[in-house]
């Protein structure tokens, strides 16, 4: 038999939720009788969804079923630009509520009203990069009772503010962390002009110039690059400086989703900003998470 | 326990046989010999219990409700049944032992054997791809059809119904093996999938050969050729009647001796003094005709006693991090199974006896 130096255990925690009477706990337990209980460990310092959350100790596997640390990071990865939107108060405590639940004799989970409060607070900006609310997040699967997470401020409501929302792709803050974040969340990423801005439906319509540099090829091909055409989904009335400007030389991220093209960020590209400059000598050299890695 | 301290010691003593009737090569026994086989005897203890409780769990509203003294006795030469239940016992247990060591397996228990690797990065279907860790579901059936069969020595036909249940067991293993997937796109999407092969929850497992008990097919040996007395015609004779029985069906020779009286030299208790379900929300159909089934059907009168218990309620959990709970103090009414009187008249001393809940 092939002796392998480190293995790992794929689980399954199946949450069902059975018919119970009013006032009856469902209690959540480990997940298998014979599988060995999660291990208590430091939440690592370079796990950034979940820096700050409140807690220093996490349980691994976690409750998503993510085995490993490595694991855990990398699908960890790719929520971190969901928390620069600042979509929900409590987004972070969901997220890393899952990610990097608290250590406990038995599992925690997050209360079906934090989940739901983030759902409808994010996934409008989630649909706009074209992801789905996804299936680990479904918030039915839930406890709804006090043995649960929930914001600790839970009676505070959120103000409206005066201006429309910008459009999330538009809406990025001029930081490294963010850009690169950003990036590893995008499937390409070009150096280019906007040639023309049209509404379309609910869309925004970008036509690109023909010059172009290529960033980050990713899973564009160089006929496709040619005639690229992208489009800010549910875009169509909420502003973005950046397309207003045809005159600048942007970097632009996007990924394809079905046969569209969908704008993920748009940055000026300002050589003179030195927070740019230093974020596009770090991207030489920065990796992003590799998925197909941490599975064989 | 004790069934499982008799089976560690056969098991100990299998070890030994298996070294001394093989002949090693030098390297083949530093590799692979005893270190390799006592590396596997504590889980295949640990998978004979945990057969043994599961056995318990199924049976827990039946008449024979899996005793230990009917597993104790069942160990002995002589007194061994061939009974339907005997059947479930030896299939459960071969299954619980299959199961623990392919979860070890797994888990990176031991240095010769790992994940199941044949499919990594195969295409599966579409969207997936094989990948993860596959439970080595060969590697377990080997080692417990290895140490499990090595407790039948006899040639008669016991023996074989007692393989053939053996194996039944293992083949449950393999029956109940499911596809397991694991989505790991961008943001939990489902764009990228991996799956693997997966055990059961073990208590699938058990239910399905509970159903496979109830199912299970009485085997008539043909008498005529048993009556020759020649040992070879006997094992002619078995093999003609297992060759029309499935594999993974259970079989037995005698039938079940009648489990709701008393019969200690059979290690049986009856159903005098066992707890029956009555009513209550979320209770299967079995349980809720368990006090006909246990008390009503064996001749005995059910009996209510209401029992207060204190357990821990409004449970919060406090951010961050503890969980606090209160104390509540609450009375429950349990049945069990006691004598009817003949006499008319009320007796005047009360029981005193508790009975606790088993499984």
């Amino acid at each position: 038999m092939k002796s392998l130096a480190s293995l790992s255990l794929w689980r399954i925690i199946i949450l069902i939720l059975p018919l119970v009477s009013l006032g009856q706990t469902f209690e959540y337990g480990w997940p298998d009788n014979y599988d060995k209980p999660p291990q208590c460990v430091d939440i690592p310092v370079d796990l950034r969804l979940c820096q700050g959350v409140g807690y220093h100790q996490m349980l691994l596997p976690n409750l998503l079923e993510h085995e490993s640390m490595a694991e855990v990071k990398q699908q960890a990865g790719s929520w971190v630009p969901l928390l620069h939107k600042n979509c929900d108060p409590g987004t972070q405590l969901l997220l890393c509520s899952l990610f990097a639940p608290v250590c406990m004799e038995r599992p925690i989970y997050p209360c079906r009203r934090l989940c739901e409060n983030v759902r409808d607070g994010c996934s409008p900006i989630m649909a706009a990069f074209g992801f789905p609310w996804p299936h680990i997040l479904t918030c039915d699967k839930f406890p709804q009772d006090d043995m649960c997470i929930n914001t600790p401020n839970d009676t505070s409501t959120s103000e409206p503010n005066g201006h429309p929302p910008v459009c999330p792709p538009c809406d990025n803050e001029m930081k490294m962390d963010v850009i690169l974040d950003h990036m590893c969340a995008s499937e390409f990423a070009i150096k280019t002009k906007i040639q023309e801005v049209k509404r379309e439906n609910m869309d925004r319509k970008v036509t690109l110039q023909k010059k172009k540099r290529t960033i980050k090829m990713g899973t564009l091909k160089k006929k496709d690059l040619k005639k690229l055409t992208l489009y800010l989904k549910n875009g169509a009335d909420c502003p973005c400086t950046q397309l207003d400007n045809t005159r600048n030389t942007y970097l632009i991220m996007g990924r394809k989703v079905d046969k569209q093209y969908l704008l993920t960020g748009i940055h000026k590209w300002d050589k003179s900003n030195r927070e740019f400059k230093k974020t596009m000598k770090k991207l030489k050299s920065h990796k992003c998470p590799a998925y197909e890695n941490v599975f064989k | 326990m004790n069934p499982c301290q008799i089976f560690a010691s056969l098991v100990m003593s299998i070890c030994c046989h298996i070294l001394s009737s093989t002949a090693w090569s030098v390297n083949n026994f530093l590799m692979t010999g005893p270190k390799a086989y006592l590396a596997y005897t504590s889980s295949v203890q640990a998978g004979a219990q945990s057969g043994i409780e599961e056995c318990k769990h199924q049976f827990a509203w039946d008449r024979w409700n899996c005793p230990e003294s009917a597993l104790q006795l069942s160990t002995h030469k002589g007194l061994r049944s061939a009974t339907r239940e005997t059947a479930f016992v030896h299939a459960i247990s071969a299954a619980g032992v299959m199961y623990t060591l392919t979860k070890n397996c797994s888990m990176g228990d031991f240095e010769n054997c790992g994940c199941d690797d044949s499919k990594i990065g195969k295409m599966g279907g579409r969207g997936w791809v094989w990948g993860g860790c596959s439970d080595n579901v060969n590697f377990g059936d080997r080692i417990a059809k290895l140490f499990v069969d090595a407790l039948e020595n006899g040639h008669d036909s016991r023996a074989a119904v007692n393989l053939h249940n053996n194996e039944a067991g293992r083949l449950a293993v393999k029956a109940t093996l499911k596809r397991t997937c694991k989505c790991h796109g961008l943001s939990g999407s489902c764009s990228i999938q991996t799956c693997w092969m997966q055990l059961a929850d073990f208590r699938d497992i058990g239910s399905y050969l509970k159903i496979k008990h109830d199912q299970a097919r009485k085997l008539e040996m043909d008498k005529i050729r048993m009556r020759a007395g020649n040992s070879a015609d006997n094992r002619g004779a078995i093999a003609d009647t297992f060759s029309a029985v499935a594999r993974t069906e259970l079989i037995f020779m005698e039938d079940s001796p009648d489990y709701c009286v008393k019969n200690l030299s059979m290690g049986l208790h009856g159903t005098e003094g066992r707890e029956c379900l009555q009513s209550g929300k979320n209770l299967s159909q079995w349980e809720r005709r368990s006090c006909r089934r246990l008390c009503h059907e064996c001749g005995l009168k059910v009996e209510e006693r209401r029992i207060e218990t204190v357990s821990s309620c409004n449970c919060k959990f406090h951010w961050c991090c503890t969980v606090k709970c209160e104390t509540c103090t609450q009375t429950v009414t349990r049945y069990f199974c006691a004598k009817r009187h003949r006499n008319r008249r009320p007796h005047n001393h009360s029981r005193k006896r508790q009975h606790t809940r088993r499984g």
